[in-house]
Parts: C-alpha cells; structure tokens; sequence
C-alpha cells in the first residue's frame, strides 16, 4: 500500500518536474492516436459504404402471365426464409405497367403504343452479401412459373468484377488498418521508451541505493499510463470535433448511402477504447524501456 | 567485514585496475584507502557496491561473496551499504529532502518516520535550510554534503565514500571527517577513498595505499605519504 502510494506520488511529482517532456511526449502519442484512429473511422465508414453497394446488386425474375400472385407471393416467402436474403421486392403487372407510365409520361405515343398488361410481373432479390446472388439466380432458373427466355435477371460478369473490387477494397482497407495501427504502437513506445531513457540515471541511481525493481518501475509505469490516457483523452476530444465536420462532405459524395449520426454512446465507446489502448500502450512502453535500463 | 582475497579487474581495454588485491576490514574499522588517481580506488568502490565484478578473486561482506550474489541479494546488499559517490549520484529532479528521504524509502521506513529523521540527517551536514532545494541550486560543496547525508540517513552497516571532501572546503571537510568519526565510534565500519593527505594524516587512522592497481602499504596509524 505504501509502495503504491508512492509510486503515485513519486509518478506525479516526474510528471510535473518533467513538463516539457512530458507535454512532448502526450502530443506524440496523442497525434499518432489520432490518426489510426481517424483512419480506423474512415475504414469503418467506406465498409458501411461498399456494404451498401454490395446490398444494392439485385437479381430480378420475371414471370409468365400464368403466374398468379398467390404463386409468385409463396415464391417469394420461400426467398425471404433462405439465409442471406434480406429483402425481395414483388412488382405486380398493374405496379409494372404503372412504373413504365411514370418513367415515359412525357412520351404519351410509347405509352399508347403497348397494352397495359404487356409488362410481367417480377421479384427483385437482394442479398446480404454478393456471394449469395448465384444462388438465389440458380434458385429461379428452371421454376416453371419464371419466363424461359431472359426470365432471370443477373448480371453475373459485372456483379464478379464488383465483388473483385470490394475484396480489394477490403483487404486493402484491413491491411491499412493493421499497418497504421502497428506504427502506432511502435511510436507510441519509442516515445514513451525515450521519456524513460532521459531517467536512465535516476534508474541507475535508484537500483544503486538498494530500491527494489518494483518500487523503481512503478512510478514510471504509472506515469506511462497517465501519458496514454491524456493522450487518448486529447485525441478523442479532438474526434469529437472532427466528425461531425468531417461526416457531412462523406454524406454529399454518398448520398443514398444512409451514414449513421455517431451517437454520444458510440463517441464515448471510442474515447474509452482510446483510453483503454493509451493506458496499456504507455504502461508497457514505460515497463519495456525502465527493464532495459534496470541492471542487477 | 569486508575481505578482498586476491582480487584483480581487468577492463576490457585491456587497463588492469586492480591486480591481485588482498586486504580485509573488521567490523567498527575506519580506513583510508589512499593512492594518486588511477591507483584503482573507485574500482574498489565499485566492486564493493556490485556495479562491476572482478575479473578474479573473491570479494566478502559479511558473510556474502559479493560476486554470486542474486539479484534480491545484491538490492539488500546495497542497503547495507552507505554510500558516497565521486560524482555525487544525485537525483536531478528530487529535492534535497527527497533525495536524502529516498534512501529511507527504499527500505520501506513510514511516510511519519522519515519527516523526523531527514531534517536530522540534513542539520548534520549543515543542510537544514536546503532541504527544498534542487541540487542544481546548490553548490558542489553541498551536493557533497547531501550525497553524505543520503550515504547516513538509514545507518548502514558500512559506509563507503569516494573522495567524499573533494569539494568542500577545509573546514567543512573537518567537519565531515569529525562526523564520519562519531559514526564510526558507534560501530559504523568506515571506508573512505580519499587523497586528501591532511585529513589522513591528523585522523591517525588505518591506511592501505593503492599503486596501479595493486597495495603496497597497509599501515594502522598510517599516514598519507609515509612508508
């Protein structure tokens, strides 16, 4: 209980009497944090931005005139129970024909042309991932209630070389990630390791007037721990900031994609995965660098 | 209490420092160990206090052989030990006070015992109004005076010092010496490296000169030049 009382005390007294370096030291850490994570965040955004997309690609099957909608409204809650659907939309003819009106109300001769019942009725399907879309095109082709010529809509080629660019895209992204990540961490211990070695003769000292390797590392552990935090407060006040002036311009280039508002919840959580990095961060570093100089 | 058994340290420069040294200290003893710069004297500072181990020989304390000690062992060790470096060894960032209170630390002393024995250990070196200073605000002679302070303040079984009145003046140095002397009378064994000749010939006190690493006189009621 002493030890620790002191180890506090003497961590806070470093700290004070070290206000230069110490300063120094919670920038570093605090900027380097920063930026993992406003790229973490970004990372995070352009998933939920390609998962949109991904989302978006659809197969669509028409049916024949036969086809009631009974038939084709079973069809489609056979869909919706197959995992990796998430919705299927049903167009009935009436709906169909309506839609084309819309679309070409200001060529009233195209519309004259065609009788209102000549459109098909269809299900678009859209799947949770664009892995699942073969099968769902593979689960329509051969129904008899399906038109047999181009009844089954899917742009295989085109839905291939989008999932090749979202794997990518991902990959890169992850890779970016683990690598960013990884600098910081390595920073962060180099600054708190050079903090440390400006004490390498107070832990020469120490070792020399008989103090123990805990009442020696303690202080400098905790001190290390104190930079994290600061740090991770620094950073996560200044994402704070950032966001919500930073989500508007992904909101403008994206604007179908519904980019949520980060919530209190959400800005705390990060501040606390900050924190929770910053302390084991700057505790470790501080350990690692005080072993390096404490020589028995 | 202390036993060097033919002790020689080599460095790895090939610059013999010690050569097959032997000499031992009773307990309660006080001796000079004498000599011109590069006799070897620090290095006998530094075997004794385990910063370096002898390149052969055996070192004793007590009953430890200082060289196998463990590291548990080498931290009680250097409790035993009071300490004067040459170069001081201060904490640049502690106060006077702390600096002296960190010795007391170390052994786990109460927060209530060290505030009673720190002023004491600081008006005994003449440091009683220092006692917030840092040690860049004091001058050379006092940051002796507070390494000494640092070397008593636990009384430890043995102190060692490494020219500890180089940069005091004669009269402080006496004052210092005097005190090392009432230590030393209460049972304290007493080792102090010095070539500060007038103090060692008025103390009238054991003697063992150092020359290139190797002694050549072991003298009781020794004096500094003498043969």
């Amino acid at each position: 209980m002493v030890l620790l009382k002191r180890a506090f005390r003497n961590a806070f007294l470093g700290i004070l009497r070290h206000r230069g370096l110490s300063l120094a030291t919670i920038l570093v850490v605090g900027l380097t944090f920063g930026t993992t994570s406003g790229f973490a965040l970004f990372a995070f955004t352009t998933e939920k931005i390609i998962n949109y997309y991904e989302s978006r690609a659809l197969v669509t099957a028409f049916f024949k005139d036969e086809a009631t909608e009974v038939q084709i409204l079973t069809l489609r809650n056979e869909l919706l129970a197959r995992p990796g659907v998430v919705e299927v939309t049903y167009t009935s003819k009436e709906q169909a024909f309506s839609i084309y009106s819309e679309q070409f109300k200001d060529q009233p001769e195209l519309l004259e042309s065609i009788p209102t019942n000549i459109l098909p009725a269809s299900l678009d399907v859209r799947a949770e991932s664009l892995d699942d879309l073969p099968k769902v095109a593979e689960f329509f082709k051969g129904n008899e209630l399906v038109e047999e010529k181009n009844g089954v809509v899917f742009y295989q080629d085109v839905v291939e070389r989008f999932k090749n660019l979202v794997t990518v895209a991902r990959y890169s992204l992850l890779s970016l990630t683990a690598v960013f990540a990884l600098i910081s961490i390595l920073i962060v211990l180099a600054t708190v390791g050079l903090i440390i070695y400006s004490m390498e003769e107070e832990i020469e000292i120490m070792a020399l007037l008989g103090a123990s390797p805990a009442y020696i590392r303690l202080p400098f552990i905790i001190q290390g721990a104190v930079y994290g935090v600061l740090a991770a407060l620094l950073t996560g006040g200044l994402l704070t900031l950032a966001i919500p002036i930073v989500l508007p311009y992904f909101r403008s280039f994206f604007a179908n994609v519904p980019l949520p508002d980060p919530s209190p919840l959400f800005q705390l959580g990060l501040i606390g995965v900050e924190i929770i990095f910053g302390t084991i961060l700057g505790s470790l570093g501080s350990y690692l660098a005080v072993n390096r100089y404490l020589k028995f | 209490m202390i036993e060097f058994k033919q002790v020689t340290k080599h460095y790895p420069n090939s610059t013999i420092a010690l050569d097959k040294i032997t000499f031992s200290v009773s307990p309660g003893e006080f001796v000079f160990v004498v000599g011109p710069s590069g006799a070897g004297k620090t290095t006998l500072v530094k075997l004794l206090t385990r910063e370096e181990l002898p390149t052969e020989g055996e070192i004793r304390f007590g009953e430890r052989d200082i060289a196998s000690l463990r590291p548990g062992e080498i931290i009680q060790h250097r409790r035993d030990l009071g300490v004067v470096y040459q170069d001081y060894r201060l904490l640049s960032k502690k106060t006077a006070f702390e600096n002296v209170a960190l010795a007391l630390e170390v052994l786990g002393r109460s927060d209530q015992e060290i505030k009673e024995i720190v002023p004491h250990a600081l008006s005994l070196v003449g440091l009683e109004e220092r006692g917030e200073h840092f040690p860049h605000q004091l001058s050379g002679g006092e940051q002796q005076r507070l390494a000494i302070a640092r070397a008593l303040v636990h009384e430890p079984k043995a102190f060692i010092a490494d020219e500890p009145t180089g940069n005091i003046d004669p009269e402080t140095a006496w004052g210092i010496i005097k005190l090392l002397e009432k230590i030393n009378k209460m049972g304290t064994t007493i080792l102090v490296a010095t070539h500060a000749a007038h103090i060692v010939n008025k103390l009238n006190e054991r003697v063992v000169e150092l020359e290139r690493g190797r002694v050549v006189r072991d003298q009781r009621g020794g004096k500094y030049g003498s043969s």
